[in-house]
């Protein structure tokens, strides 16, 4: 197969990928978000390891391949409870990775870093793992005799490209990616659809292998369980190894917990992605049987591909695709996670100290970047030594350091801190002397020396003399029973701190920090969302909120500032403005679009205040332009017709004088509107308000008589300091616009509660519609031909005066007002004792100011 | 035709005198229902009404067999609302507030073109 073919395939296949991707973020958002994509993406677990490796191991071991899937399998089985939990803690503290559940639950300061650091190195041999897969496949099936690190190189950059361009298109606070989700299921599903097929067609063509296999006594162990202690050993050892590594490998984490939008998902998942890994191994024994018996010579892990090679080109191309985009999913996934981990355990807090934070994105294109170099460093120095599956395996150790600390740390409240930092330091330690370390040696990078140990008891791949374990089972057993070892016991012998007081903090103390760190709006949110928890949980809370934008290394370094144990002053400021310079780099995009946002809104906010004063001024001269006309008209009727007859006469002077007292009222409006919207404060003196109210009344007294309304009160005597004019003008508004809107009746209501003097103007007409309830009280906004500044009035002068207007449900319309009685005890020398209860006998009629 | 009373009266007062037979109307659907049963040479017609507006009372009176004329009233003096009567077919256009000489001389101006 010519490389141009390969290579265009490949583009076209990526290229794919990349639209899946896009249509995750757009249109197919719901689909991204749904329980399939998420059971499907799981399946990044099966990467070009499980595509060519597992046939490989299969045709030199035997069934030891089915270990590293039983192993998730099992784990599934536990998934509620230990999902469920760690699901709730992330979405609590907006955990990205397991380093940061570790230095959450730990807060020691060198944990997250330490974890970072380890799984970055530890994860090298197999981001290694799937160069050497692709490398080799495309130069096997290209018929090329290049070197395989020419091809690994570019390899290495086509990837770490392809991870920039899918994980790091924007910054998300969340750390989602639906779109990536979608490619990945996507991939997942490619897959093992190719898998499958190239399983059965070769089924097909070259004929069922067992019969054949029978006749074959150098292929029986293949078909056996494995034997003897050893054999046991290492089996139970590799479904323990690959459940651990299933929950701890940070791209598992990425996509089950950080990616997971909804906890329902698991259910399905916890069958459908066992269902998965079932599938994809049927046809694994199959082929690995096939190869042995007509491929004999050829590289075992090749199998997939030479396989259909001898049948159809076209086959043997799919099947390429096929281990390309299972590699391709795992790195993109792998590395993307990876450059979290460093951008938020390593790089943020480095540059923070040194306030040299650039662009975040950018920082986490170069950690993927470094990370993709290192693994091809790491190839070029051990890889060809090593069969895929063992690249693999010694990742997945490392990978299981974190589990004694993080595992022991959810379930049992006695770890701590110091424990599990020495059982990190002790199993990492192990695991370079035992695995990382010889596999170089292996290589010829150290000296073969270094196999034998400086000492019998202390070799490398035997410790303790121990001998016929294989190098993984004998490393993974020694390095995490160091590990458990030691976080157990130093952990029972280190005193558990008391639950640090540290953490607590005054909710005001900590709004401003947020305030001052991610803006005023955070600030605000938290307050409205912390008011009412205790110290600790409002600073949990703010911690969590700082974790999501900056890291919790970063944010438990801010918290201190806002808690007891207050760091120096200047290193204090240094942080905060350094991480403020991260955040607004964030958030740069996200507050154009806002600005953008809301300038468009205050626009159209004036053109609507600017278009509503217009329509004042239309109304105001419509008001005042109509009764103009009849007084202008009446009185050049009474000018001009002396001699009308005395009944008509009276009637035209009668209109002629209510239009007058039209004209005067509404230039009282218009006044006092101009008053507040000048601001003078109010002119406050003792009020008799049952004596105010009986004023308006009889004022209205010719308009409800007009009108065939009947006028209804209920008063109490009250007295109260306030602005008498303003009550009144208050009262002549609502009971103008009862008047205007009743049927039959408008009653007046006046009592004291709770301190305060109670109004309530009630008509019967037919209320305020539904609609329109909201803004009744707002400027220009007239729902029966008056000026619309009546209630907008009366709301501002009531709010002047320390009072509350609202409208009642009901039948008819009911304006309630109070206002605050604000009465001194000692007698301002208006008479007025009526109000004090204490002074009985007093006639409430007596007052008045 | 007035939704106030305060302008009712001295128009209905004013256009007796001048000799003429009045009917009053106090929203759109009253005036559409007078002129559906008697013929009219003129109807005075305020543009702000509660209900159906001066614009569609005169939009219907297009549509009437033997259509008055119409003199527009109107406090809301701007052109934008003189040329929409107009264009819907008033004969004249009497801003408010107004004289009774002005009003008394258009009226008489439609009378005497009719």
């Amino acid at each position: 197969m010519s490389p141009s073919l390969l290579l265009t395939s490949l583009a076209l296949y990526l290229g794919l990928l990349f639209l899946v991707a896009l249509l995750g973020e757009g249109r197919g958002k719901a689909l991204a978000q749904g329980p399939w994509a998420y059971a499907l993406s799981l399946a990044v677990y099966a990467t070009a390891w499980t595509f060519m490796g597992s046939v490989g191991r299969a045709a030199t071991e035997g069934a030891t391949f089915l270990p590293i899937y039983l192993g998730p399998t099992l784990v599934l089985l536990f998934w509620p409870f230990l999902h469920g939990r760690l699901l709730q803690l992330a979405r609590a503290h907006r955990l990205t990775s397991w380093a940061d559940f570790l230095f959450l639950r730990y807060r020691h300061p060198l944990l997250g870093p330490l974890a970072a650091a380890f799984l970055v190195v530890g994860l090298l041999p197999y981001l290694a793992l799937q160069l050497k897969a692709i490398a080799q496949a495309f130069l096997f099936l290209s018929g090329e005799k290049e070197p395989l690190a020419d091809v690994a190189f570019p390899t290495a950059l086509f990837l770490a490209l392809f991870a920039i361009l899918f994980g790091t298109r924007r910054l998300d606070p969340s750390e989602r990616h639906q779109g990536l989700v979608l490619a990945v299921a996507f991939e997942s599903l490619v897959k093992l659809l190719a898998f499958l097929l190239v399983g059965v067609t070769m089924l097909w063509s070259l004929g069922n292998p067992f019969p054949q296999a029978q006749s074959r006594p150098e292929l029986a162990p293949l078909l056996l369980p494995p034997e003897g202690l050893a054999g046991y050993l290492a089996w139970v050892n590799l479904v323990l190894l690959s459940g651990l590594a299933f929950l701890f490998l940070p791209r598992q984490f990425h996509v089950s917990v950080v990616e997971n939008v909804d906890p329902k998902h698991l259910p399905l998942a916890a069958w459908a992605f066992p269902l998965y890994l079932l599938l994809i191994n049927l046809p694994v024994l199959p082929l690995a049987l096939l190869g042995q018996l007509h491929l004999p010579g050829e590289n075992p892990d090749l199998y997939v591909l030479a396989l259909p090679l001898e049948i159809s080109p076209l086959l043997a191309l799919l099947a390429f695709l096929g281990g390309v985009s299972a590699a391709t999913a795992m790195v993109v996934v792998e590395s993307l996670a990876l450059s979290i981990l460093i951008s938020n355990h390593l790089l943020s807090p480095l540059l923070l100290r040194y306030r040299a934070l650039g662009s975040l994105l950018l920082w986490r294109r170069l950690a993927i970047l470094l990370v993709m170099l290192l693994a091809y460093l790491y190839f070029r120095l051990a890889g060809e030594a090593y069969a895929l599956v063992g690249m693999g395996l010694i990742s997945f150790v490392a990978v299981a350091q974190l589990a004694p600390a993080s595992l022991l740390g959810l379930f049992w409240k006695g770890t701590t801190p110091q424990g599990a930092l020495a059982g990190l330091l002790g199993g990492t330690a192990l695991w370079a002397y035992t695995l990382f370390l010889p596999a170089l040696a292996r290589s010829g990078w150290l000296p073969k020396g270094f196999l034998e140990g400086p000492h019998p008891l202390l070799r490398p791949e035997g410790l303790l003399g121990l001998s016929g374990l294989d190098p993984v089972t004998h490393g993974f057993l020694a390095s995490l029973t160091l590990n458990l070892t030691l976080t157990l016991g130093v952990s029972l012998f280190t005193r558990q701190e008391a639950p640090s007081r540290d953490r607590t903090g005054e909710v005001e103390e900590l709004a401003a920090l947020l305030r001052r760190v991610l803006g005023p709006e955070a600030g605000e949110a938290f307050l409205e969302q912390a008011t009412g928890l205790r110290g600790p949980e409002a600073a949990a809370l703010a911690e969590a909120w700082l974790a999501g934008s900056v890291g919790p290394a970063t944010a438990r370094l801010l918290l201190l500032s806002a808690t007891r144990e207050a760091p120096p002053q200047a290193l204090r400021e240094e942080v905060e403005a350094a991480a403020r310079e991260s955040r607004a780099l964030r958030t740069y995009a996200e507050a154009l679009e806002a600005a953008r946002k809301e300038l468009s809104e205050a626009y159209e906010r004036l053109k609507a205040l600017d278009q509503a004063k217009d329509e004042l001024l239309a109304a105001v001269s419509h008001e005042l332009k109509t009764p103009l006309t009849s007084v202008r008209a009446l009185a050049e009727i009474l000018e001009a017709h002396p001699d009308l007859p005395e009944e008509e006469r009276r009637r035209f002077i009668a209109l002629l004088a209510k239009e007058a007292a039209r004209l005067s009222r509404l230039v009282d409006q218009v006044l006092a509107y101009a008053r507040l919207q000048a601001g003078l404060p109010p002119a406050l003196a003792p009020t008799d308000l049952k004596g105010l109210v009986e004023e308006a009344l009889a004022l209205v007294k010719p308009l409800s008589l007009e009108r065939g309304v009947n006028m209804e009160e209920a008063l109490e005597a009250v007295h109260a300091l306030t602005d008498r004019d303003r009550v009144l003008q208050i009262l002549l508004n609502l009971l103008h616009n009862a008047l205007r809107h009743a049927r039959r009746r408008v009653r007046l209501e006046l009592h004291r509660r709770n301190g305060e003097a109670l109004f309530r103007v009630v008509d019967d007409g037919p209320g305020v519609p539904e609609e329109a309830r909201l803004r009744v009280f707002e400027p220009f906004q007239s729902f029966s031909g008056g000026t619309g500044l009546g209630l907008f009035l009366a709301r501002r002068l009531v709010e002047g005066l320390g009072g509350r207007i609202w409208l009642e449900n009901g039948n008819g319309t009911t304006f309630a007002f109070t206002l605050p009685l604000e009465v001194s005890h000692e007698d301002p020398g208006g008479g007025r004792r009526g109000e004090h209860p204490g002074a009985p006998g007093v006639p409430p009629e007596e007052g008045g100011a | 035709m007035d939704d106030e009373e305060s302008i009712l009266v001295p128009l209905e007062f004013l256009l007796k005198k001048a000799g003429h037979e009045v009917t009053l109307a106090r929203t759109g659907e009253e005036a559409l229902a007078h002129l559906g049963t008697g013929s009219f040479d003129l109807v005075v017609l305020d543009l702000m009404l509660p209900g159906l507006d001066g614009f569609a009372v005169l939009e219907r009176l297009r549509g009437l067999p033997t259509r008055p004329k119409v003199l527009v009233l109107t406090a809301r003096g701007q052109q934008a609302d003189r040329a929409k009567a107009l264009a819907l077919g008033a004969e004249a256009f009497l801003p408010k507030p107004f004289s009774i000489q002005e009003l008394l001389a258009q009226v008489q101006s439609l009378g005497e073109e009719g």
